[in-house]
């Protein structure tokens, strides 16, 4: 993180958040409460200027900070070659600081202006054609953040929620420095009118505090749910417990509002008979501690906007277990456990509440609360949790490609075979002098573990080293590998019932491959995206009268949407350039034909079979192979009817995404 | 309290989540990435996952020896503001090696780079 960026944003917010908090304050704060004080006026005009001032001068360092981020380049050059003109003049960042630059001009003449009239009409406009250009300067902010480059609708909720996080951050904190300035001031005019004022001040402000606080907490909530997106991505990575941190100032900061709010404010009433003098300095002394916890945030928002968000980062588990729904579907049993006990905590709870909140029985009510609550709680949790590493919500970055998946195989083949066995059922020479026999890893519960502990038992072992750990073995992305030839594979023999006909059945995904026409070069999946694909393996000379067959019929096959792939299975690199009616035939990488007999068993336990007959697959439009012919199969795609039929219900299936290599979890 | 709140919420969020994208990845290539292409291409075609800022975002193209081989900057598309295409010298048989860095248009800079081969081994 760059340090210099990070102290530049936080001034930035801060200053930013204080120009718009002051003219908050003085058009719906201190104009009600205390229309006549001058002096006030006076000093929150002299901090506007400071702010404007701040916000003029950070927000060029943090433009300057971002060309050179941007291009790469040392500061001196980024300042001498022109490259922050680059960035003002051309984008996006730029745009924004250009709109907001013009904002900043007509601040400078409204402030001129507002601290010079005198009538209270005047003024009035003044301070509010100066909110209305603070706030939309503050607000714009978020047309430079993460919420600026999402797209469609998700973009414009995440925008929304920013834009108003901001200015709900400006309508609180930066009031907070005003309404000290106004307690103090009232503690030094001590008379009924300033404590009057204060009193009314202090009201509004904490009306105005709460709708600022229950903005701030559904728009930050939303914008957490966008950029960390889970539980594991809050705890795990830099950007959640950054955000962790942020929450928690946050709440010390309610605290202190809400001993304001319930405590203080009713003392400042001209009704209470006490000391109001006190009250007032209490709450002065809060507001400032309020503000600096503030100052703290902001800090952090200057961290979070250069951390890569929650969402991009493998997130680190910290805790030893994890909770798991799994087992809830398999055992009934299990499940009214599960609830009668979080019922019975519940209850708990609600009788905690009671007890703090009643006049009377109040100790009983508590004391049973805390023993239901303690007592059933931790059953649900012990039920639910499971074994978890600090890998567990680790997600795979490496796609299920065929390059992928004949790297594992080839990783697979010189590091597990011995104990795994060939086909991975667990019965490799060495399985019989084991203590705990290897897992059998086409077995359907390779699919019930996440990504990541397999990755960490791949990489540090389990049962106790019976299985060793390869970190020092192979690297992370091998790891993956491995891992996509492991679901590749247990997904083929899932798989193994495939047929001619095209179901609805969890189906393997096909492991995206590129490819090269005469006419170009695409992949697998960009066009199973377009509608669907045959993908065809041949062998020659027997092949032939197939091909010419496809050849035919493939107008007739693209108007509905089917695009033909054909590769040798033998020598996919050669295509057949003399053939001109057989362009459909294409060249991609040898390992194609090899991975894809992953998925053509002819039952779960027979072999994988050798890469050298005809056959062919429909994979539908999100990637899955759907169906698999070979010549003989029924029914017969050798028949353009029966063909174009198993299209049409390739088109008619709903939509499916990707989940673990084509296996769908309920 | 709060545990139980997490606990019930655990399994929620953990489903899924939006997919906002705050920083632009590589998200496909043409030639692919790792790639075996019979014949030369004239273009190398980056999508991203983002939009990217035209004026930062670059891409070259290189040799097995380090020798440049595209034959000009590389551009931004001016609908598709997520491609970015590098046009291509006449390329031989052989391995080479497309190296990108990209600025999103929330400012946020990427680097990567992959190969590719033209040409049976």
């Amino acid at each position: 993180m760059d340090a210099s960026l990070i102290l530049a944003r936080a001034v930035h917010f801060a200053s930013a958040i204080s120009l718009a908090g002051i003219f908050a304050f003085a058009v719906f704060i201190l104009r009600p409460a205390w229309p006549q004080d001058e002096i006030i006026r006076r000093r929150l005009l002299a901090i506007a200027w400071a702010s404007l001032a701040a916000v003029l001068l950070s927000g060029a360092a943090w433009l300057a900070l971002e060309a050179v981020q941007m291009s790469g380049r040392p500061l001196g050059e980024v300042l001498d070659r022109g490259i922050v003109g680059t960035v003002f003049e051309r984008t996006r960042l730029g745009r924004v600081w250009q709109f907001r630059l013009g904002l900043a001009a007509l601040s400078v003449i409204g402030l001129v202006a507002g601290s010079r009239v005198r009538s209270r009409a005047a003024q009035d406009l003044a301070d509010r054609t100066l909110l209305l250009l603070s706030a939309l300067s503050l607000a714009a902010i978020a047309w430079t953040g993460h919420a600026a480059a999402a797209s469609g609708a998700d973009g414009r909720v995440e925008l929304a929620a920013d834009a108003a996080h901001l200015l709900a951050a400006g309508a609180w904190l930066g009031g907070l420095v005003p309404l000290a300035l106004v307690l103090a001031a009232a503690r030094r005019a001590d008379g009924l009118p300033a404590a009057q004022a204060a009193f009314t001040a202090t009201r509004r402000f904490s009306i105005l505090g709460i709708a600022s606080v229950a903005t701030l907490l559904v728009t930050g909530g939303v914008n957490a749910w966008f950029l960390t997106g889970s539980v594991p991505a809050l705890l795990g990575t830099l950007y959640g417990r950054l955000l962790l941190l942020k929450l928690a100032l946050f709440a010390a900061m309610i605290g202190l509002a809400a001993i304001n709010r319930t405590r203080l404010t009713p003392r400042l009433s001209p009704a209470d008979v006490n000391d109001k003098r006190s009250a007032a300095r209490e709450l002065q002394r809060n507001a400032w501690l309020e503000a600096m916890l503030g100052v703290f945030i902001l800090l952090i928002v200057g961290m979070l906007g250069t951390t890569p968000p929650g969402l991009h980062v493998q997130p680190t588990w910290p805790l030893p277990f994890r909770l798991s729904l799994d087992a809830l579907s398999d055992l009934p049993a299990l499940r009214n456990e599960v609830i009668a006990t979080a019922l019975l905590a519940a209850i708990g709870l609600v009788a905690i509440a009671y007890g703090v909140f009643a006049r009377r029985h109040r100790r009983w009510a508590i004391l049973v609360g805390l023993a239901l609550f303690l007592g059933a709680g931790w059953r649900p949790l012990e039920l639910l949790a499971v074994t978890a590493y600090p890998t567990s919500f680790y997600q795979s970055p490496v796609p299920l490609t065929v390059s992928s998946i004949a790297e594992g195989a080839r990783l697979y083949a010189a590091t597990c075979v011995a104990c795994h066995g060939a086909d991975g059922r667990g019965d490799g020479e060495a399985a019989r002098t084991l203590p705990v026999a290897p897992a059998d890893l086409t077995a359907e519960h390779i699919f019930g573990h996440p990504d990541g502990e397999l990755f960490w038992w791949i990489r540090h072992g389990m049962d106790g080293g019976v299985m060793p750990g390869f970190a020092g073995g192979f690297d992370d992305r091998a790891t993956w590998d491995l891992i996509n030839f492991i679901h590749a594979r247990a997904a083929g023999v899932e798989a193994s019932d495939m047929s001619a006909e095209v179901t609805g059945f969890p189906s393997p995904a096909a492991p995206d491959f590129s490819f090269a026409f005469a006419a170009g070069s695409s992949t697998l999946r960009e066009q199973a995206r377009r509608g669907a694909v045959l993908l065809i393996f041949f062998t020659l000379p027997q092949s032939e009268p197939r091909l010419e067959q496809l050849a035919r019929w493939r107008q007739q096959l693209a108007g509905n949407g089917v695009t033909l792939i054909a590769l040798s299975a033998k020598d996919p690199g050669r295509g057949l350039d003399d053939r001109e009616a057989f362009d459909f035939v294409a060249t991609a990488d040898k390992e194609v034909p090899e991975v894809y007999t992953l998925y053509e068993r002819q039952g779960r336990l027979a072999p994988q079979p050798p890469a050298a007959s005809h056959r062919e697959f429909l994979i539908d439009r999100e990637g899955h192979l759907r169906a698999r012919w070979r010549p003989g199969d029924q029914p017969d795609w050798d028949e353009l009817a029966n063909l174009e039929r198993q299209v049409s219900r390739l088109a008619a299936l709903p939509s499916a995404p990707i989940v673990h290599a084509g296996h769908v979890h309920y | 309290m709060r545990v139980t709140a997490l606990a019930l919420l655990l399994p929620i969020l953990a489903l899924g989540a939006p997919a906002a994208l705050a920083h632009a990845f590589l998200d496909h290539a043409t030639p692919g990435v790792g790639s075996v292409l019979p014949r030369a291409p004239a273009t190398v075609s980056l999508w991203f996952t983002q939009e990217l800022e035209p004026a930062f975002s670059t891409a070259e193209v290189v040799d097995r020896a380090g020798g440049r081989v595209d034959s000009g900057p590389a551009e931004v598309d001016r609908q598709d503001a997520t491609l970015l295409r590098v046009p291509l010298k006449p390329l031989s048989p052989g391995t080479y090696k497309v190296i990108w860095r990209v600025v999103s248009i929330d400012s946020h800079t990427t680097d990567g780079s992959f190969t590719f081969r033209v040409g049976s081994e």
